[in-house]
Parts: C-alpha cells; sequence; structure tokens
C-alpha cells in the first residue's frame, strides 16, 4: 500500500469534516498529520475520487530525500 | 566564454497573479507586460552588477506569468533583483514515471564479520592510532579502494581497539586511495598510493579546536552576540540537545511514528548536530567552538527517522511549516537530491510568503545540477569552497581541491560541489570542524558550506532591524534577499560557481 500526502490550501485551518470525509472512507488509513497535512496509506485512485469533493486539497507521494554525504564509499 | 541563451518562466512568489500588495512585484510583472508589447522585446533590467537584457518571449497576461531569454550566469542577479519572483526552468514532460531515488547506507561492517575477515587468507588488520599519544582510535571506518574509479576495494569500522580487518585478496596490497573517517575527536585522512601491510598502523591528526579551518577563516570572531535578534531553524537529522556548546530553544520532530519532542540527534552520523553548530555553537577554543553566528535562537525540526538516512517530503514540508509557525526567520536545510517535488516548493513558497528565508545545499555529486529543493528559486542555493591551507597535510579535505580556483588562488569550488545557474551564494565547506554528539568533527560538503552561509546572513540580518520589524510576508523575504546578494562579494569563481559569491560580513 503505497502513502500520499494531502496538503490543504484554504486560508483557515483544515475543516473537521474533510478530515472526517478522509477518514471515514473505506481503504484510506490516516498515519500522520499536521495542521496543513495528512498522511495517508491508501491507493491513489481512490484519493483522487476523494478529492475531487474537496478540491482545496492537492495529492502529492511521498518521496525521500537523502542525507548528502561526502564520504567515500566502496561499490 | 558566454553563456547560451535559455529560456525561463517567471511567476510571482506566491500564485500565478502579481499581488497588488507587493507594488515591486506588481511593476516588475508590468514592466515585463509593456516589453513583450513593444517591438524589440527586450527588457533592460537594472541590477547591482549594471542593466541585463532579459528578452520577453511571452506572456499570459498584464500581471501573469512571462516566457523570458536570458544566460543562466545572469540568473543570481535577476533573483537578486526581485526576491519575490519564482524563476522556473521550461519543462517538457513526459509520460510521468516516478521513480524513488533511495542511498544505500553507509555500509559498515560488524566487528564479529570483521573477525572472520581476519582469519580468512586475504584480509588485512590495520590499527587506526591517535598520531598525538599512540591510542587506538575506535569506530572509525575505513575505505580501502584497490580502482578508485569503479569503487572497489574493501571498507569497515575499526573496533575497540583501533582495528580494522579488511578483505582485499592478499596480505600485502596496493591501494589507490585509502581514507578513513573518525567518528569525532580526529582529522579523516587520506592516502594516495599506500600498500597495506598486516599489523600497519595509521596514525590521525587531533582536531584542535583553536586552529583556523575555512569556516573561522571567512567567518572568524568570537563575540556571543552574533546573529541575536534572528531565530533559525535546522531542518535534519537532530540536534544534539546535551551537548555543552548548544543551546536548542525548541523544535519538533515531524518523522511520523516517532515522539515530535524527540528533535535530538537521530544517532546516525551527527549531520545535524555538525550544521547546527556551524551556525550557533557557543563554545571557546580550545576547550569549545564558536559558530557563525553564536547569538541566534536555535531550534531543531528533525526529518530523519531514528536511524534513518532518508527524509520523507511529507517530514520536510511539515518542518517548514512548523518552523514558520514558530516564528523562524531563517531556515538551513542541509539535504536534497532527487526529483523536483511539487508539495515542498509549495511549502517553500509558503515559508517566503511568511517572511522567512530558506537555505539549502546544492549537493554533493560532483559538478551535477543543483539538487532539489536547492534548485527551486524560493531557496537559497548553496555551493561549496575551500580554501588551501585550513586543513593539516595529509588530511582528507586535500582531495576536494579542484579548479576553478578564485582570484585568490588558494581559494576553490569543493570537487564534490554541484554547480549551476540556480546557484545563489558560496560558502565554506571542506574541512569543518563543528559539535557531533559527544565531543567534536571535522566535516565537508554542501551540508557545512550552506550553515555557514545561514550563519552569515543571520549576522549580516542583525545589524538590520527595519527588515526584521517588517510584517512578515513575501517583502521581508525580499528585503532580506537584496540585503544578503548586497552583502555578497564575487571571488572570481563565475556565476554558476557561486552565484552572487560569499556573504560577507
Amino acid at each position: 500500500m503505497s502513502r500520499y500526502i494531502l496538503r490543504y490550501g484554504g486560508s483557515q485551518s483544515m475543516p473537521a469534516e474533510h478530515l472526517e470525509n478522509i477518514r471515514s472512507t473505506p481503504g484510506l488509513k490516516v498515519v500522520d498529520e499536521s495542521p496543513k497535512m495528512l498522511l495517508v496509506e491508501g491507493d491513489e485512485a481512490t484519493l483522487s475520487e476523494k478529492l475531487r469533493e474537496m478540491p482545496e486539497w492537492s495529492l502529492h507521494p511521498e518521496v525521500e530525500y537523502p542525507l548528502p554525504d561526502t564520504r567515500k564509499k566502496v561499490g | 566564454m558566454a553563456s547560451k541563451k535559455t529560456q525561463y518562466v517567471v511567476v510571482p512568489s506566491g500564485g500565478l497573479v502579481a499581488a497588488e500588495s507587493n507594488p515591486a512585484q506588481m511593476l516588475f510583472f508590468q514592466a515585463l507586460q509593456q516589453t513583450f508589447s513593444s517591438s524589440s522585446k527586450v527588457h533592460s533590467l537594472s541590477t547591482n552588477i549594471g542593466m541585463l537584457p532579459i528578452k520577453v518571449v511571452d506572456s499570459i497576461g498584464e500581471n501573469k506569468a512571462k516566457l523570458i531569454e536570458c544566460t543562466p550566469d545572469d540568473l543570481p542577479a535577476l533573483r537578486a533583483s526581485h526576491p519575490s519572483v519564482r524563476i522556473l526552468p521550461l519543462v517538457y514532460f513526459q509520460r510521468a514515471v516516478h521513480r524513488y531515488q533511495v542511498h544505500a547506507p553507509f555500509a559498515a561492517r560488524s566487528t564479529r564479520a570483521q573477525a572472520k575477515a581476519a582469519a580468512k587468507p586475504g584480509a588485512i588488520t590495520l590499527a587506526i592510532i591517535s598520531a598525538k599519544d599512540g591510542k587506538p582510535v575506535p569506530n572509525a571506518m575505513v575505505v580501502a579502494f584497490t580502482d578508485f574509479a569503479s569503487r572497489a576495494g574493501a571498507q569497515g569500522k575499526t573496533n575497540s581497539k583501533g582495528q580494522v580487518a579488511l578483505t582485499l585478496g592478499g596480505s600485502n596490497k596496493k591501494i589507490e586511495r585509502l581514507y578513513i573517517y573518525p567518528a569525532l575527536s580526529y582529522w579523516p585522512v587520506l592516502q594516495n598510493n599506500v600498500t597495506l601491510k598486516a599489523g600497519m598502523k595509521v596514525p590521525l591528526p587531533t582536531i584542535d579546536l583553536s586552529a583556523i579551518d575555512c569556516v573561522r577563516y571567512f567567518y572568524g570572531g568570537n563575540d556571543s552576540t552574533l546573529g541575536e535578534g534572528l531565530k533559525v531553524g535546522v531542518i535534519d537529522s537532530g540536534v544534539a540537545t546535551n551537548h555543552p556548546d548548544l543551546v536548542v530553544e525548541g523544535g519538533q520532530n515531524t518523522v511520523p511514528g516517532e515522539k515530535p519532542t524527540d528533535f535530538g540527534d537521530n544517532g546516525t552520523e551527527g549531520h545535524g548536530t555538525h550544521v547546527a553548530g556551524i551556525i550557533a555553537a557557543r563554545g571557546t577554543p580550545p576547550s569549545g567552538i564558536g559558530g557563525v553566528a553564536p547569538g541566534v535562537v536555535l531550534r531543531s525540526y528533525r526529518v530523519f527517522g531514528q536511524g534513518a538516512d532518508n527524509a520523507s517530503n511529507y517530514a520536510i514540508t511539515k518542518a517548514i511549516d512548523a518552523a514558520v509557525a514558530d516564528g523562524c526567520d531563517l531556515l538551513n536545510m542541509s539535504l536534497g537530491g532527487g526529483d523536483p517535488d511539487t508539495l515542498t516548493a509549495e511549502a517553500l513558497t509558503s515559508a517566503h510568503n511568511a517572511g522567512v528565508v530558506v537555505f539549502a545545499a546544492n549537493g554533493n555529486d560532483g559538478r551535477q545540477p543543483v539538487s532539489f529543493p536547492a534548485a527551486n528559486s524560493m531557496c537559497q542555493a548553496v555551493s561549496a569552497m575551500g580554501r588551501i591551507g585550513m586543513f593539516p597535510n595529509g588530511t582528507e579535505p586535500e582531495g576536494s581541491v579542484a579548479a576553478p580556483y578564485g582570484t585568490d588562488k588558494k581559494n576553490f569550488i569543493a570537487e564534490f560541489s554541484n554547480i549551476g545557474p540556480e546557484t545563489d551564494v558560496t560558502g565554506p565547506g571542506v574541512g569543518v570542524m563543528s559539535t557531533v554528539p559527544g565531543g567534536y568533527g571535522v566535516m565537508s560538503g554542501t551540508s557545512m558550506a550552506t550553515p555557514a552561509e545561514t550563519g552569515a546572513a543571520a549576522r549580516l540580518l542583525a545589524t538590520k532591524p527595519d527588515i526584521l520589524r517588517m510584517p512578515r510576508d513575501q517583502n521581508r523575504a525580499a528585503a532580506m534577499i537584496t540585503a544578503i546578494a548586497g552583502a555578497s562579494k564575487l571571488l572570481g569563481f563565475g556565476a554558476v560557481y557561486e552565484g552572487k559569491g560569499v556573504i560577507t560580513v
């Protein structure tokens, strides 16, 4: 199961009913949240469908960034 | 040699329409629109290095995005003159194939595995010792390359006796390069073309905190008030809150599933602690060390999980949002790599629009393009430079000396530093002494150059109370960036290597 990030673009804090809407959708699990974002485990198609009802939100894949290192390594 | 004209998209820092609340931004877009309507389509832009010819190729609307043409060398001056606009590369999309880039963790071999290796024919056991008193140096990473170009060889960590067994296929082996990276207290060492033999001892020079390294050369001074009035957030692997030279006001761990209040060091190489020390260490040599701006209020935002070498865009974005909400003025992001990410880009724009300036590391891939997020025009992208004579002979920083050299031939752009037109400033980042969990260590990288410039910006802005008192919006961020650009001094490397140069204070 992939993880995606939902970011709320509205000027106020994220509406509680939006959060509840996402939480109550079968197949979606909220892993973490911040005042503007939700980290959600689930299916991209389900999330995209859900966001059609909530246009203030944007959907992003979770990606990772490495710690820059100048140390040389074998291999 | 003059660089080739390239097309870029210019948009306001927030949204797609110039804001009426930002007169400078509005005027800039209107001037470009007038130019687009003119027959020449060439706008003469006034910058602090003179007039730059900018061709306006297309426009979406009067106060909206413009397609411009200029040389990559012109970008640092353009960004410095108009900090409230984003300058984006023109991108052609193909079918979307998203790949995650994960760096392999530094492969340390267990002591048991080393013991096995030592028992095998072909394994060579080395002893790493202190040059000062001959004591063993435990926990040092030893990397022996038989062929550096193909990265062939063997590596391992020293045990409590300072010994490491390397399986190199012989008891007497010629090594092209031997790197030794101690955890703390000693300088890392590089030996070229050395023949390793069983029982060989390799001495490491001890760190002398009274010595002048490249950061102290450019940003010396021992005034504990430098940077006072600024709040700086370090978005990194955490900061050792129990280090005697560091005072961490607070912060947050934004890694999902970990305790939010655990923003201390994450137990890897002490990267965040080293970065924080370069900015804000409050020690005094010879027992401690001072940072570039010890007077700042320091906050730690940990985005790397416990023992992890990768940070997610979720943790990074949450950290940027939190640091902005906590009232940070400057953010330091010594991290990056991989494809640009719209989520992080949105958070960077939000930070700019909240009056916060973000410094980010160019990356350490050796003259490759500037990494994301540094490449995002809302960041101050920092390349790494060094200075000959600022590290002991025979130490690892010697391997980072490379052309181009500056007007002062002792200065050079580090061999590992990424470069490109997105570079805003350069900073000292070769053989830098700073704090690490449990003591002091030496590291090199754009990761070290970035906090040197964050600290320098803090020192500079502490002398500009009029800017700091401005409402926290994009005009404040723009004023800060303009002040930083105005205080930067070219060192003679060329714009793609140094942007506007090094911040002088």
